[in-house]
C-alpha cells in the first residue's frame, strides 16, 4: 500500500523533483507556498490585479511546462520570479505600445527634470516604523510610470546588476542608470512630502 | 553637476564603478558638497528601500486560484499536436498567400494572429464566491446559450412578511 | 523579377482585409447589454414600470431549472467594455457590476451587493447573443436575476 505524502512537510527541492517525474500534487504544494511572493512580485510590476493574477497563473503554468529545465542553481522562489518578472516585462512592451509615452517618461529621457527637484537633506524615513515605511514606499512607487518603477524593483528588490537590468528589460546600461536615478530621486522627493503631510 | 557625474555618484552607491573611476568620484566627493548631499540622499532612499516591500497577498483562494492553472495545464497536455482548423488555415495560406510575395507575408502574419488566437481560446465558466455565507451553483444550457450562476444563503432567512416590491429590494441577499 | 498579374494583387489585398477582420473584432470594444429581472409566480409587478420581458428571454428563463413563470425587467443598460479595464454598470441602488474582457472573448464580471463584492465570474467565450445569468433570491420567494448578452 502506498503512504500518502505530506507535501507540506517536504522541502521545496523534494517537491520539484517529484513534480519533475509528474506529481500535480507536489507541484501544487510548491504553488501554494509561493503563490503570495510570485502574484506580489507581478502586482509590484503591473499595478493591476487582475493583470497580476493573470500574468502569475501563467506563470505557474510555464512553471510546469520548464520544471525539467530546473536544475537547482537557484532556488525554486528565484527560478520562478524570473519567469513572472520576465511576463510582467514583455506585458509591459505590448502596453507600451499601445499607449502614448509619459510626460514623465519623455522629460526624464530628454534630460534635466531631475535637476529640479531639490536635493532632500534630511532622512524622511527616520523614525519610521516599518508597516508605515513600507506602506509609504508603496504608495510613492505607485506614482513612477511603469520603466521607473521596474527599473527600481529589479534592482533594490531584486538586487540585480545594472547589465542585468537592461538585458531584462532591453535597453541600454546608461538609460537604467538614467531611469534608476530619477527613480530615486523621484522617491525622495515622494517620502520626504509623506513626512511633511505627517507635521501638518 | 553634470548627469554624468550625478550617475557615477548612484554607480558609486551601486558598487558599479572601476577602481579608477571610485578613485575619481571619492576626489569629487572630498571638495563638492552638492555632490556629497546628493550622494547622501540616494544612499538614504537605497536603504529605505532595500527589505522594505510592502508584502501582498493573492486576493483568491489557493483552491480557485489553483483551478485556473490547473485547467490551463490539462488542456495544453491534452492540446492535439496540429489541430485541423490550423491544416485548414495552413492550407488557405498556402494556395492564396505563396504567390503575394510582401503582401502574402502579411496576410500569413494576420492568419497565424487568428489561429494563435483561436487556439489558446478555451470554455471557462468560472464562479468565486467571496463571501462564506453564500454559495454559488452554475448551470449551463446548450440549447438555450445560457449560462447560470445561482448565489443563494447557506443559511436561509425566516420568510419577510408581504411587501411591496421595489427597486430598491432587488439585492442580493446575503 | 517574377510579375505579379494585378488581379492577384488585389485578391490578395481583399483576402488580407477579410481575414484581418477576425483579428480586429478581437481587438475591438465588446457590447453588452445587461437586464435587472424580476423572477416571480404573480402575474403583475407592483412596480407599473416593470414590465414583462420580451418573450424570446422569457422562453429562454422558463427553460431555465427555475420555479417561476413570470420574468419582468426592472432596468436595461446597453455599455461598451473598452480596453482591459472594468466598467461599472449600476443595476439598482444596491446592486452593481463590474465587467471586463475576459482576453478570450469572454467577459469577467465582479458582482456587488449592498456594497460588498459578492462574487467573481468569468465566462468565456461569451459568444453574440449568448447570455450569462446571474441570480439569486429575493423577498416573499421571488428572485432577481441579471443577464448579460453580448450585442456585438
Amino acid at each position: 500500500m502506498a503512504l500518502k505524502k505530506d507535501y507540506p512537510s517536504l522541502e521545496d527541492m523534494a517537491l520539484v523533483r517529484a513534480a519533475q517525474r509528474g506529481d500535480m500534487q507536489a507541484f501544487e504544494e510548491l504553488m501554494g507556498r509561493h503563490r503570495d511572493k510570485i502574484y506580489a512580485r507581478a502586482f509590484s510590476m503591473m499595478r493591476n490585479e487582475e493583470d497580476a493574477i493573470d500574468l502569475s497563473q501563467e506563470a505557474w503554468v510555464k512553471g510546469w511546462q520548464r520544471l525539467k529545465q530546473f536544475q537547482g542553481d537557484s532556488s525554486y522562489l528565484t527560478w520562478m520570479t524570473r519567469i513572472i518578472i520576465n511576463l510582467c516585462l514583455d506585458q509591459l512592451r505590448k502596453h507600451k505600445r499601445q499607449r502614448a509615452d509619459s510626460i514623465e517618461l519623455l522629460e526624464e529621457e530628454s534630460g534635466g527634470v531631475e535637476r529640479q527637484m531639490p536635493v532632500v537633506t534630511s532622512n524622511p524615513t527616520e523614525r519610521l516604523e516599518r508597516g508605515e515605511l513600507r506602506q509609504r514606499i508603496d504608495r510613492a512607487l505607485a506614482l513612477l510610470s511603469h520603466e521607473h518603477r521596474t527599473v527600481l524593483i529589479l534592482h533594490e528588490f531584486e538586487e540585480l546588476e545594472y547589465k542585468e537590468i537592461a538585458k531584462r528589460m532591453q535597453c541600454s546600461i546608461g538609460t537604467v542608470m538614467s531611469r534608476l536615478f530619477y527613480a530615486r530621486r523621484k522617491m525622495a522627493v515622494l517620502m520626504a512630502g509623506y513626512k511633511r503631510e505627517e507635521l501638518k | 553637476m553634470k548627469h554624468e557625474l550625478e550617475l557615477k555618484l548612484q554607480a558609486l552607491l551601486d558598487g558599479e564603478l572601476t577602481g579608477r573611476e571610485t578613485e575619481e568620484i571619492a576626489a569629487l566627493l572630498e571638495r563638492d558638497a552638492e555632490a556629497s548631499a546628493l550622494l547622501g540622499e540616494l544612499r538614504n532612499t537605497r536603504t529605505a528601500l532595500r527589505g522594505n516591500e510592502l508584502e501582498i497577498k493573492l486576493p483568491e483562494s489557493r483552491e480557485f486560484y489553483w483551478s485556473k492553472i490547473e485547467r490551463e495545464i490539462t488542456r495544453l497536455e491534452q492540446a492535439p499536436a496540429t489541430a485541423p482548423a490550423s491544416a485548414w488555415w495552413a492550407a488557405l495560406r498556402r494556395r492564396y498567400v505563396a504567390t503575394l510575395g510582401t503582401v502574402g507575408v502579411s496576410a500569413a502574419l494576420m492568419l497565424t494572429a487568428v489561429v494563435h488566437f483561436r487556439e489558446l481560446s478555451s470554455d471557462t465558466f468560472d464562479v468565486e464566491n467571496l463571501l462564506g455565507e453564500t454559495t454559488a451553483l452554475t448551470f449551463r444550457s446548450e440549447a438555450n446559450k445560457m449560462s447560470l450562476v445561482w448565489i443563494y444563503d447557506n443559511e436561509q432567512p425566516e420568510a419577510e412578511p408581504d411587501g411591496e416590491f421595489d427597486d430598491d429590494d432587488t439585492i442580493p441577499q446575503t | 523579377m517574377k510579375i505579379i498579374p494585378q488581379s492577384k494583387i488585389w485578391v490578395g489585398l481583399a483576402l488580407t482585409a477579410l481575414l484581418a477582420a477576425p483579428s480586429l473584432v478581437q481587438a475591438a470594444d465588446t457590447k453588452l447589454e445587461a437586464r435587472l429581472i424580476w423572477g416571480t409566480n404573480d402575474e403583475k409587478s407592483p412596480n407599473p414600470d416593470h414590465k414583462k420581458v420580451d418573450d424570446a428571454l422569457a422562453k429562454k428563463l422558463k427553460a431555465m431549472p427555475f420555479k417561476w413563470n413570470n420574468f419582468f425587467e426592472v432596468n436595461r443598460t446597453n455599455f461598451t467594455l473598452v480596453g482591459t479595464n472594468y466598467t461599472k454598470v449600476v443595476m439598482s441602488k444596491q446592486c452593481s457590476i463590474d465587467v471586463k474582457d475576459s482576453g478570450k472573448a469572454g467577459i469577467k464580471v465582479k458582482m456587488f451587493g449592498q456594497g460588498k463584492e459578492m462574487s467573481r465570474i468569468e465566462k468565456s467565450p461569451l459568444p453574440k447573443g449568448e447570455i450569462l445569468a446571474i441570480a439569486g433570491d429575493s423577498k416573499n420567494e421571488s428572485a432577481w436575476l441579471i443577464t448579460i448578452k453580448r450585442t456585438e
